[in-house]
């Protein structure tokens, strides 16, 4: 890739940007309009109401004679009591006569200066339909509270009982410290929301733009005619995404920059020098110009992505669909510091898109560590490389410049049902996610059987028998397989490599992840591994599954990706659905591995009959150690179980393998 | 007659031309149905996971904390009753603040001076208000949501120790426990259905009025900005249709589709939290995501008539804002200036504080979102709710007439140059 | 011999049409300092056959050979001999033809004095000086048909191709397109072009092929299709092979 191309692709796409003020100028706009109208507007609107709802009074009504509670009445200033006379309180509240009303119950002076005999409830009336009547519930239920709180400790030191109350602890929040500075934690929050919003923003219409807009208007053509490669083409495109999205940030940050220092102006100097200020924006600009730099590599690695998505669009409108999952990314950043504990580390530097959003979240809130950050922004760089690399071929596909497809009659020759199996894929996730936690959460082990028949099962055959009417037999693959009995009895050895696969997984997750142990116990409870007998838990959980899902995957999905895939690609990408179908990450990686093994036994040798045997074989053994062993894996017997295991399940892979030269 | 029906035809015709254009694609139906309904399910899976192991791991765990000066008062009066429980332990820390950081340490606890000015407490005739001293008790802790909850399950403990060691003394001396009960209070809503100021069910339409701007901005930016790019608005220049009605037709495609985007993403949220709140089983906190459809009958038409309103005032606004730019992609950017309005301006009327006023009844969009929550939360149509729809239906019609302007009179007016 | 074309043929796909072969078998020859005119009316496979022979399209089977080169096998190397005109101009609009002319012509790595004057002369000759630096969106299609066809030919490739270079051009441009085509033949290059005009393909090329529904249906010199059909117009040849 030469750099001279991209050079002039990105100039050139640049000044053409620039030059169009109508789409530049509300783009400006709202990137300068936005720090005025969240730093200093809206707080302001905010603090009014805050101030006029302390200062609300509430009409209440007391119901049921207590002196006691009179006498206190006079003390309350939010209050003004209202005497409606004869009439029910609920008449009294619905009418609106008063907000709410609290109703004594009639032997409560006595019961209470008695000083030990329980006291009966009181009762808060109040009106749902009006939020006035709903505010009033809840002034009038902390009120009573704090009386409570004074007839209780009379109680108590009439008792003689010295225990003192513990005071309530109030919260505290602070930031770390940073040689950059650090920003207040409001503009800690509207940044995180804003900054993404703005950098989604500045590429999204853009992206779409450079490539979709470009094949719309039939300027793409003689671009592709140049000498310029696609990549260098894509490359540059990438540059003037990035660049009209990094100026929109900014500007951006620095309209906040600004609004810092008129905040005394418009709040007025003393409230601003309060601490408790909530509002108080405060953004050093050593960390604004960090935070600048920061968001570069978030910038860039949306451009890319933003590319990825309109390459594959033919028209503006389909990329604007394809889209909205990328803007409800915008999100994110929200969650990450609300969340707060996510910093940056190995795990998180690794995922492109989350590290750049927690690296500029950290550098915001003083937590900076420039090793990850450094490795984060490699990182960011790397990603954009890829996709580079990997969709700029997408720039010349003919059916997306100029409609050229091939018939389905074509396709399915080449053995390319693609669209068809995505619609499948995409038909069954739903029904996953709908139908089987519902029948799981509700039936219990009924309802698994239920979704392996119904939501696994059924598809995968209408799919093959009545939507693209094809044999079964010779789909799903029931013949004998290559290496016969000796492949069968292979199978059996390598249970165990599978078994002590997966436990170690478990074994791994639960030392790195907490929590993991709650998340079993529940879903043992759920499928009632320890209560319902065996049998009956071996064939719906170990045999049920073996057989549906295999059908399923190894039958209908592999069989209808295009013939033209190596064996590794097809071992991954079935070995993928088939993790992401049991719909959990903290199981993913091991039922994907799982899966993996499955479909390389069966491309191996030809059959589906031992990859459902090996499947139904480990779930069955899975079953029974939950049930009969306990998960102590700190014991010595353990290291000999898995040694053990391992040793038998690898001479069966050995054996597989041989058999099936 | 004949006139209205002809009208009534031609207006068909157009309508279902442009649902057709839009639909060209058989693509469309797969962005505009299976993405939103594929879309949430997908963010949620593994959330409910997260949700529930952090839930579990934070109520297991034993919390280090660390203080400052533990010899005030207050704060060794917290040490004596959090070392009755398991849940809470005091460290000493050479670095509190590093320690704090770094996730050695929960918080950090310390006993401040305070002086409040209580407002109230301003007396009637202008005296000074009084100033309360008193020293307090801080929990430091890093910003964050979870170590939010770590205060509330702070004082929810000492709270907790509280009560036990009463209870025990209280037993010691021969009395009844009960008697420590002397704060039931039940609170009683005359109208049972609606109990919550704050709905979930409430925010999501709100969300899904912001979907049905975002389905309607690519259709608006269609039916006028994409016809200049690509010169078809001359043909419709010589038709013999009032173009008033060609508007009308155009808006009513727009707020089709926008209405179609909307209540997919709305059946599909709803469908997804009542899901992820079963899913969840009893884990705490997962109650705030059950969303709560009380409607009666009558209630029904009324929302949806408020919500049909809203959602043509979003199609025309945007249809007028995109009538003004020539190209597509200007009208994409000028677009985005009103969706964010129609973002913020939900966020207005869900403040408690703000209510359906004389006042508040004229500011356009706000007095229908207002009339939207105050349907939504049984109250009876009144006068009120009407001048804000025939308002609305105003600001709709005045948006047509200057998008006819803009589409064919300037059109015209280019032509001629 | 500079092109030569053999057994090209390009499938299409249509959901209301079926499967159809947009080029079908064609094949033709293009020699140095030669005009070759593709003639046949719309939807005749031109501009299909046009784009697979500029590597846009991928062909279902045939050969091309540029030179020596197989233009399928090496795309690359083919496309810096070749200069192709597409039937819609793409232009962009809100930049001069002076600035379109030198991205291209730099993307196709000429160096900035070449370049320049090689703007020079493209604009005296195609007679569009004086909006040099004008912005694109207010031209005329005359205009704008111009630039296009300097784009394509801005970094003097051997073989130009040119799919109906007189769209939305009136007397005089035509003109002075056809004396522009003339003088590039006279320089040594290999043109082909395609037209559903026959009074063009009369004027200019040397050589036309007739092609209908994908088809080849004769290739020769006028006199040579004459001889062939008995007829002396055009459009009575043209007519009398389709008939055939």
């Amino acid at each position: 890739m030469r750099l001279e191309p991209v050079k002039l692709v990105f100039f050139k796409e640049f000044v053409e940007a620039v030059r169009d003020y109508r789409t530049v100028i509300p783009m400006v706009f709202m990137s300068l309009a936005l720090g005025p109208l969240l730093v200093l507007i809206l707080p302001k609107i905010a603090l009014i109401q805050g101030k006029a709802i302390i200062m609300d009074t509430y009409r209440v009504a007391q119901v049921g004679d207590s002196q006691l509670v009179a006498a206190e009445v006079k003390n309350a200033p939010d209050f003004k009591f209202v005497d409606i006379g004869s009439m029910s309180p609920q008449l009294a509240v619905d009418k609106g006569l008063v907000d709410a009303a609290i109703v004594i119950p009639s032997n409560f002076d006595q019961s209470l200066e008695s000083n030990f005999k329980k006291v009966d409830k009181v009762d808060i009336v109040y009106n749902g339909t009006r939020s006035k009547s709903g505010m009033a519930r809840l002034r009038l239920s902390m009120w009573w509270d704090g009386l409570n709180q004074r007839f209780l400790q009379r109680r108590i030191k009439h008792a003689g009982i010295n225990i003192e109350q513990p005071p309530n602890v109030a919260m505290k929040e602070i930031s770390p410290e940073s040689p950059f500075g650090v920003t207040t934690p409001f503009m800690q929050l509207m940044l995180a929301a804003i900054l993404m919003m703005m950098a989604l923003m500045g590429v999204v219409y853009p992206a779409l733009d450079a490539i979709t807009g470009e094949r719309e208007r039939q300027t793409l053509e003689p671009l592709l005619m140049t000498h310029a490669e696609r990549s260098e083409l894509f490359a540059g495109k990438l540059l003037t995404v990035a660049s009209t999205s990094y100026i929109s940030v900014l500007l951006t940050l620095l309209s906040f920059f600004v609004c810092q220092f008129l905040q005394p102006w418009i709040y007025g100097q003393h409230t601003f020098l309060q601490d408790s200020f909530p509002f108080k924006a405060v953004f050093p600009w050593p960390c604004f110009l960090f935070t600048g730099l920061a968001m570069l590599p978030l910038c860039v690695t949306l451009a890319a992505s933003a590319l990825m998505f309109s390459s594959y669009a033919k028209t503006i409108q389909q990329g604007q669909g394809y889209f909205l999952p990328l803007m409800l990314l915008g999100l994110v950043p929200l969650l990450v510091v609300l969340l707060g504990n996510v910093h940056l580390n190995a795990s998180v530097c690794a995922v492109p898109f989350l590290n750049c959003i927690v690296a500029f979240n950290d550098v915001l809130s003083g937590y900076i560590d420039f090793f990850w950050l450094i490795v984060s922004t490699l990182i960011s760089v790397a990603f954009c490389f890829l996709a580079i690399l990997l969709v700029s071929p997408q720039l010349a596909r003919e059916d997306l410049l100029f409609g050229v497809t091939d018939s389905p009659a074509r396709r399915f020759a080449a053995n390319d049902y693609r669209r068809e199996l995505l619609f499948l894929c995409a038909l069954i996730f739903l029904l996953m996610f709908y139908g089987s936690q519902v029948l799981v959460l509700n039936y219990h082990l009924w309802g698994v059987a239920l979704t392996q028949i119904l939501i696994v099962l059924m598809p995968a055959l209408i799919f093959v028998r009545y939507w693209l009417r094809l044999p079964l037999t010779t789909v799903i693959k029931v013949s004998a397989p290559r290496g016969g009995l000796a492949t069968f009895f292979s199978m059996i050895l390598m249970v165990p490599l599978t078994i002590t696969t997966a436990s170690a997984c478990v074994y791994l997750q639960s030392q790195l992840l907490p929590g993991t142990d709650a998340l079993n116990e529940v879903m043992a409870k759920t499928l009632g591994i320890g209560s319902e007998p065996l049998m009956l838990l071996i064939f719906v959980v170990g045999i049920l599954p073996g057989i549906c899902e295999e059908i399923l995957f190894r039958g209908v999905v592999l069989s209808f990706l295009p013939s033209k895939y190596s064996q590794t690609r097809l071992v991954i990408i079935v070995g993928t659905l088939f993790g992401a179908f049991h719909m959990s990450i903290l199981r993913f990686l091991p039922t994907a591995a799982m899966g993996a093994l499955l479909t390389f036994v069966r491309l191996r040798c030809g059959s589906i009959w031992p990859a459902m045997i090996l499947h139904c074989l480990h779930n069955s053994f899975s079953v029974v150690l939950t049930r009969y062993m306990s998960s102590d894996f700190s014991s010595g017997g353990a290291v000999y179980f898995f040694a053990g295991g391992l040793a038998i399940g690898l001479l069966g892979l050995c054996l597989f393998i041989r058999a099936t030269r | 007659m004949n006139n209205i029906k002809k009208a009534l035809s031609i207006f068909v015709v157009i309508f279902l031309k442009e649902l057709k254009h839009a639909f060209r694609d058989k693509d469309v139906l797969i962005y505009t149905v299976v993405v939103p309904a594929v879309l949430y399910p997908l963010l949620l899976v593994g959330g409910i996971e997260i949700f529930v192991m952090k839930q579990a791991s934070g109520s297991r765990d034993v919390v280090n904390y660390a203080v400052i000066d533990g010899e005030k008062p207050k704060i060794r009066a917290l040490n004596q009753l959090l070392a009755r429980g398991k849940h809470y332990k005091l460290v000493e820390s050479k670095d509190r603040l590093k320690d704090l950081f770094n996730g050695r340490i929960g918080f950090i606890l310390d006993e401040v001076d305070v002086s409040a000015k209580n407002p109230r407490s301003q007396k009637p005739n202008g005296q000074k208000p009084t100033i309360e001293c008193s020293t307090k008790v801080e929990a430091i802790v890093p910003s964050s949501f979870f170590d939010i909850n770590k205060v509330d399950a702070l004082n929810n403990e000492l709270k907790t120790t509280y009560k036990v060691l009463l209870g025990d003394a209280f037993k010691k001396k021969g009395l009844d426990p009960l008697a420590l009960e002397i704060n039931k209070v039940e609170q009683k809503n005359v109208n049972p259905q609606k109990k919550e100021l704050f709905s979930l069910t409430m925010a999501l339409l709100f969300f899904s009025l912001f979907n049905v701007a975002l389905g309607g901005a690519y259709p608006a930016i269609a039916a006028t900005s994409e016809e200049f790019e690509h010169q078809t608005i001359e043909t419709s220049l010589i038709l013999p249709v009032n173009r008033w009605l060609f508007m009308l037709a155009k808006l009513c495609a727009v707020l089709c589709l926008a209405l179609m985007a909307g209540s997919i993403n709305l059946v599909s949220m709803y469908g997804d939290s009542s899901l992820a709140v079963m899913g969840a089983g009893a884990a705490p906190g997962v109650e705030v995501f059950r969303p709560n459809l009380s409607l009666t009958l009558a209630q029904a038409p009324l929302v949806l008539i408020a919500y049909f309103i809203i959602a043509l005032l979003y199609s025309a606004i945007m249809l007028v804002t995109a009538s003004f730019c020539r190209t597509v992609r200007a009208s994409q950017q000028w677009v985005s200036l009103p969706m964010t309005v129609f973002m913020l301006v939900p966020f207005l009327a869900i403040i408690p504080q703000i209510d359906l006023s004389p006042v508040t009844d004229f500011i356009p969009l706000l007095n229908n979102l207002l009339v939207l929550r105050s349907l939504f939360n049984g109250e009876s149509p009144n006068w009120m709710h009407l001048v804000a729809s025939l308002q609305a239906l105003l600001l709709v019609a005045i948006a047509m007439k200057v998008t006819a302007v803009m589409v064919f009179e300037r059109f015209e007016n280019k032509w001629r140059w | 011999m500079a092109l030569v074309v053999e057994a090209l043929s390009k499938r299409f796909y249509e959901k209301s049409r079926g499967e159809f072969m947009a080029s079908d078998n064609v094949s033709f020859d293009v020699r140095d300092g030669e005009i070759f005119g593709l003639l046949g009316p719309n939807g005749a496979g031109k501009t299909t056959t046009l784009r697979v022979i500029a590597t846009i399209l991928l062909p279902t089977s045939g050969k091309a050979i540029l030179d020596g080169i197989d233009v399928f096998a090496q795309p690359d190397k083919a496309r810096i001999m070749m200069g192709f005109l597409s039937s819609t101009t793409g232009l962009y609009e809100r930049l001069t033809p002076r600035e379109i002319l030198q991205y291209f012509g730099r993307l196709c790595g000429m160096g900035s004095a070449d370049l320049e004057q090689r703007i020079k002369i493209l604009a005296a000759t195609l007679d569009f000086e004086k909006y040099l630096n004008a912005r694109c969106a207010g031209l005329s299609q005359g205009t704008k048909q111009k630039v296009s066809i300097a784009r394509a030919i801005v970094h003097n490739p051997k073989l130009m191709i040119l799919d109906e270079p007189s769209t939305g051009l009136d007397v005089l441009a035509t003109q002075s397109m056809h004396d522009f085509i003339k003088d590039a033949r006279k320089e040594g290059k290999a043109i082909l072009l395609s037209t559903h005009s026959m009074d063009e393909a009369e004027k200019l090329c040397d050589r036309i092929g007739i092609i209908n529904d994908g088809k080849i249906l004769a290739i020769g010199s006028l006199e040579e299709l004459r001889q062939k059909t008995g007829k002396t117009k055009l459009e009575e040849i043209f007519v009398s092979l389709v008939r055939a």
